[in-house]
């Protein structure tokens, strides 16, 4: 279900249905940038029109490097535009909710990057434009879209690994160049419970399910002075998944260490995958499988993302995550910080919205 | 941060590096190449192209005696050296000159009383200061980590065949380079870098290359003795037929532990006993390039600039090692160690 | 050097990695009593070793007048039993780890030994494997900095194990503290303390026969406010991934040290001054001697057991950092049964 209500141009909108082919405007070319590619794929079935940034060089690179035809430092102008379909968000993470909304307003499918909302009143706002308005949203959680978690995913569905009776997912990334190029996380700190977290635990949710109880410590690790005190970036939890089972997560933005950046285990009664490898019980000779993939560039799982969105849009058909997915992941990071600014004790997680 | 506006000179194929500092230079955010020299009108151009620099010209002097520019940057035979540094010297202007500083220890030593006197900086292209992996060891004898550095080890080790042809320059029998400066000079600098001051000398050379090839002799080994009690070994040779592996090495070796670097593979090895009676290890680390040499060094300069200090290899340490190589000529003759006699800066 | 001091060996499978010390010209240990359950077996080996005495009945090793030392290797459920008798008689001890199997059995060894005033060392091979000793010396040279994050893990397919100690299976052996006792007390060596743990426990059902939980995930939080966790996983298909391993992150450098039965080990550390960061290796090959290839760390261990012997010195790990891993073990498994954040006794 993708409308209820009349749009502003009704008959480009069909038009361009009937080309299979939808406009994509961005905000925010920091993380955005990675869609601008799109334009240079012949047989994508997207374009982006427009992008919306405070920057001009962005905007104006944009624009001269990849063909966009619109570009403006105001949201609303970007809104405006009839041949814009699906807006994607990526922008700070504080400035989501209101724009996601405002987008819904607008007539727009919203695509925005995680997370997608930062504390469960957010996320309710969302969902309620989402019913006013009857658009789409989804949160352009990549971890799903990375090479090896859509092969890992494959041989979960096709039983291969039994019953996973333990999924692990840490985040290892040292936080201090990115610090130096995108300052708002600091200036307006971001809330890594929300913006990191959001990434292990939509990965867990997608290899095993909806995580119910999560606890654990976190901690300000006291690197980068940059960062406030009272903002955890290092966290060990354990969670517990809606069938019972266990997993962790853990994050630590320290020296880079010797390990993956998103490094996820997943444990079953057949198999175990532990990157770059895989040992699969059910063959005979239980054969270490080296499951090494050529690493590729970060906007390639973007542009999936937004492929899996315009594909479900121009198919009438669901996509991968929508703002009841968001709204989950968020409430997760409710629970964390309830549990970690507190006795680390485990709370539950709210999934009814 | 301050911008500096830079001339090159020499750019073209007189030295082995040719247009490698103008290239170096386009890097720096904070760097405005300005002009570029050299007597080779084809390799000018082909480099002024390249780094998208108009102003060009075949005489030093509108570098060196520029006074648009902040720093000047030799890199021309080693013959002309001194006098294009004394000449930016006397304009005013930092200088980076590739070594050797002078043909001979007087000559280094009036260019650094010039710059000392001036406040300038001159920096020299000992880069080998800057490859991370040297780097590496320098820190851990710095920190401690070896405990009593007790004996040092440098080297240069590069079959010279394929670079004689191509800069003949070098074999002119009637002035030939000296193989000591080309090449001594780099393990000469990176043995007082770990181990201090040299106090004595003595060396023996023979030659591999046949006269033909290379009029001098092309294979010397170098014993060290160090104020500091330490002693040490250079090896500097050319003539050898085909490189084994790598070109020049760096190793420090004291009481509680030793670090070796050399440029193959880009790797360092430390040796300490971690508690564990010698059971595994060494502890490695691969420094996978990506690092340039050549921009640490003129990186260096400008942060000396700014700070006001000694660049990391400069005219005194020139002055020094040049001293070092003078001891080994007399030593060569003599068949004994010979002191190091520094002149006054 | 005389052999001068006479062990006594309860349990024949691990604690035939003591058999080598007789070989050893630098030990002044000498194993004379071994013991096991099984006559035909324990004889055996007695006969291959040349050891005078052998029995089924652990009293008679224990009651040895030219027996000092007696090192008890039997089953986790065991030793409290063969501990106790050990220390009545007056004997040292190396007893392998997990120490005992309850906090009150804990109680009762630190004051028997406190009484008896004899050397107690807890067999902990990971304190003697040399990847974990560099790790420590790195770690306390300053070179990681001040530690921000710690982790410790010990994974192994105990499937593989049950045929040749049943035990494991029948009993069943509680790996919560056979298991988990491992990395606990590496982590205690190289950080101190622990003060509280939540934890969660399952099975995957691999072996039906056995109920009781075999995997494990701990948070805990150290009294000197380090965060840390760890993974014991034995109800596993077995993981492509070192079997020991412990992670130390901290404010200069992040040092990863592991080990596999039989196959080595590895550290991989980075240090945050070397530009590009490259990963730093360290090797270790592959020690064979023994059962899984611990006995070149017991030969250390004794090492160190004889010059605290000698000198008059404090075994590291003594029988307080037996009952601190055991009461963190014991924390672990109620939070498990609660849910809760369980506070750990440090006091003994």
């Amino acid at each position: 279900m993708f409308r209820s209500e009349p749009v502003l141009d009704d008959r480009t909108e069909e038009a361009r249905l009937q080309m299979a082919e939808l406009g994509v405007g961005v905000v925010g070319l920091g993380m955005g940038r990675s869609l601008l590619a799109v334009n240079g794929m012949p047989d994508f079935p997207a374009t982006v029109r427009g992008v919306c940034d405070l920057v001009d060089d962005a905007t104006a690179a944009a624009k001269k490097e990849f063909g966009v035809e619109f570009t403006t430092n105001r949201i609303d102008a970007l809104l405006d535009r009839p041949d814009i379909d699906i807006v994607g968000i990526y922008t700070p993470d504080h400035l989501h909710k209101d724009q996601v909304i405002q987008a819904l307003e607008a007539g727009k499918h919203v695509l925005v990057t995680k997370p997608m909302s930062i504390n469960s009143q957010e996320s309710e706002e969302i969902i309620s434009a989402v019913k006013r308005t009857g658009k789409r949203v989804m949160p352009a959680q990549t971890q799903r879209y990375v090479q090896s978690h859509m092969a890992v995913r494959r041989f979960i569905d096709q039983g291969e690994f039994g019953d996973i009776y333990f999924v692990a997912a840490d985040y290892y990334q040292d936080l201090r160049p990115v610090y130096d190029h995108t300052p708002w996380r600091y200036q307006h700190p971001q809330d890594f419970i929300y913006g990191g977290l959001s990434h292990n635990i939509d990965t867990m949710r997608f290899l095993k399910g909806e995580i119910v109880e999560v606890g654990g410590y976190g901690m300000n690790s006291g690197l980068d002075p940059r960062y406030p005190e009272g903002i955890f970036e290092t966290f060990v939890l354990n969670t517990r998944f809606e069938d019972g089972t266990i997993g962790r997560i853990a994050m630590a933005p320290a020296v880079r260490p010797p390990l993956p950046n998103i490094y996820v285990q997943v444990f079953g009664t057949s198999g175990t995958f532990v990157p770059n490898q895989i040992v699969l019980d059910s063959f005979e000779g239980k054969p270490v499988i080296d499951f090494d993939f050529t690493s590729e560039n970060w906007s390639f799982a973007e542009i999936r993302v937004l492929r899996n969105f315009v594909d479900s849009i121009l198919a009438d058909k669901p996509q991968a995550l929508n703002e009841i997915d968001g709204a989950r992941i968020t409430a997760v990071g409710d629970a964390i910080t309830a549990s970690v600014t507190s006795d680390g004790s485990p709370r539950k997680v709210r999934l009814d919205f | 941060m301050a911008e500096y506006r830079v001339g090159v000179v020499g750019v073209g194929s007189r030295t082995v590096h040719g247009p490698l500092w103008a290239r170096t230079l386009t890097a720096i955010p904070n760097v405005k190449l300005v002009r570029l020299v050299d007597e080779e009108p084809d390799a000018l151009a082909r480099t002024a192209a390249e780094v998208g620099v108009d102003d060009t010209s075949s005489d030093p002097r509108t570098v060196l005696e520029a006074d648009d520019l902040d720093i000047v940057i030799v890199n021309t035979i080693d013959q002309v050296h001194a006098e294009q540094v004394d000449a930016a010297l006397d304009a005013g202007k930092h200088v980076l000159t590739d070594k050797p500083l002078g043909v001979d220890t007087g000559q280094a030593a009036g260019v650094a009383s010039k710059a000392k006197k001036a406040g300038l900086k001159v920096a020299v292209g000992h880069v080998f200061r800057f490859v991370p992996q040297y780097e590496f060891v320098k820190k851990r004898v710095e920190l401690g980590e070896l405990g009593r550095i007790f004996h040092v080890e440098a080297g240069y080790v590069h079959d010279m065949r394929p670079v004689w042809k191509a800069t003949p320059w070098r074999t002119d029998p009637d002035d030939p380079q000296n193989p000591w400066f080309g090449g001594a000079l780099h393990p000469i600098d990176l043995a007082h870098w770990l181990g201090g001051e040299v106090t004595e000398v003595c060396a023996v050379e023979n030659k591999a290359s046949s006269k033909a090839e290379f009029p001098l002799n092309d294979n010397a080994i170098m014993l060290l003795k160090f104020a500091s009690g330490a002693i040490g070994r250079v090896w500097n040779t050319f003539g050898i037929q085909q490189n084994p592996g790598f070109q020049t090495f760096c190793s420090a070796f004291g009481d509680r532990g030793s670090c070796l670097a050399d440029s193959r593979g880009g790797e360092a090895e430390l040796h300490i006993d971690w508690g564990v009676d010698g059971v595994g290890g060494p502890l490695r680390i691969p420094f996978s390039g990506g690092k340039n040499p050549n921009l640490a060094c003129v990186l260096d300069l400008l942060d000396a600039i700014e700070t006001d200090r000694p660049p990391r290899s400069d005219a005194a340490q020139a002055v020094r090692n040049m001293a070092v190589l003078d001891a080994a000529t007399r030593s060569v003759k003599s068949g004994k160690f010979e002191p190091v006699q520094i002149p006054a800066i | 050097m005389a052999k001068s001091i006479g062990v006594g060996v309860i349990g024949i499978g691990m604690g035939g990695t003591m058999l080598p010390l007789n070989l050893d010209e630098n030990s002044p240990f000498e194993v004379r009593s071994l013991c096991s359950g099984t006559a035909s077996k324990v004889e055996a080996v007695a006969r291959e070793w040349d050891i005078p005495h052998w029995t089924t009945n652990y009293r008679e090793t224990i009651s040895r007048p030219d027996i000092d030392v007696i090192g008890i290797y039997s089953p986790d459920h065991l030793h409290i039993e063969h501990v106790t008798a050990a220390l009545d008689a007056g004997k040292h001890i190396v007893c392998t780890k997990p120490m005992v199997t309850s906090v009150e059995d804990a109680d009762r060894l630190v004051k028997l030994v406190d009484e008896k005033g004899v050397k107690f060392l807890v067999g902990q091979t990971m304190r003697f494997e040399p990847e974990f000793t560099a790790a420590k010396s790195q770690l306390d040279r300053g070179l990681l900095g001040d530690l921000i994050l710690v982790e410790g893990h010990y994974v192994h397919d105990m499937r593989h194990v049950f045929p040749s100690t049943p035990w494991r299976r029948d009993v069943p052996q509680d790996l919560m503290y056979g298991g988990i006792s491992h990395p606990l007390d590496i982590m205690r060596w190289l950080v101190g303390d622990i003060e509280e743990v939540h934890a969660y426990g399952n099975r995957a059902g691999l072996t039906p026969e056995v109920k009781i939980k075999a995997n494990f995930i701990l948070n805990v939080k150290f009294v000197n406010g380090v965060m840390g966790r760890v993974l014991g996983m034995y109800d596993v298909v077995h993981p492509p991934m070192p079997m020991m391993g412990i992670g130390l992150w901290g404010s200069k450098g992040t040092l990863m040290a592991d080990y596999t039965d039989l196959k080595g080990g590895h550290i991989n550390v980075v240090y945050d001054d070397i530009e590009g960061q490259p990963v730093g290796t360290f090797d270790f090959p592959p020690e064979t001697l023994g059962a899984y290839g611990h006995g070149d760390t017991v030969l250390r261990y004794m090492a160190q057991f004889a010059d605290c012997l000698e000198h008059d010195r404090e075994p590291s790990p003594n029988v307080r950092d037996g009952a601190k891993s055991v009461s963190t073990c014991a924390a672990a498994a109620q939070s498990i049964e609660t849910g809760e954040v369980v506070k750990v006794r440090n006091e003994f």
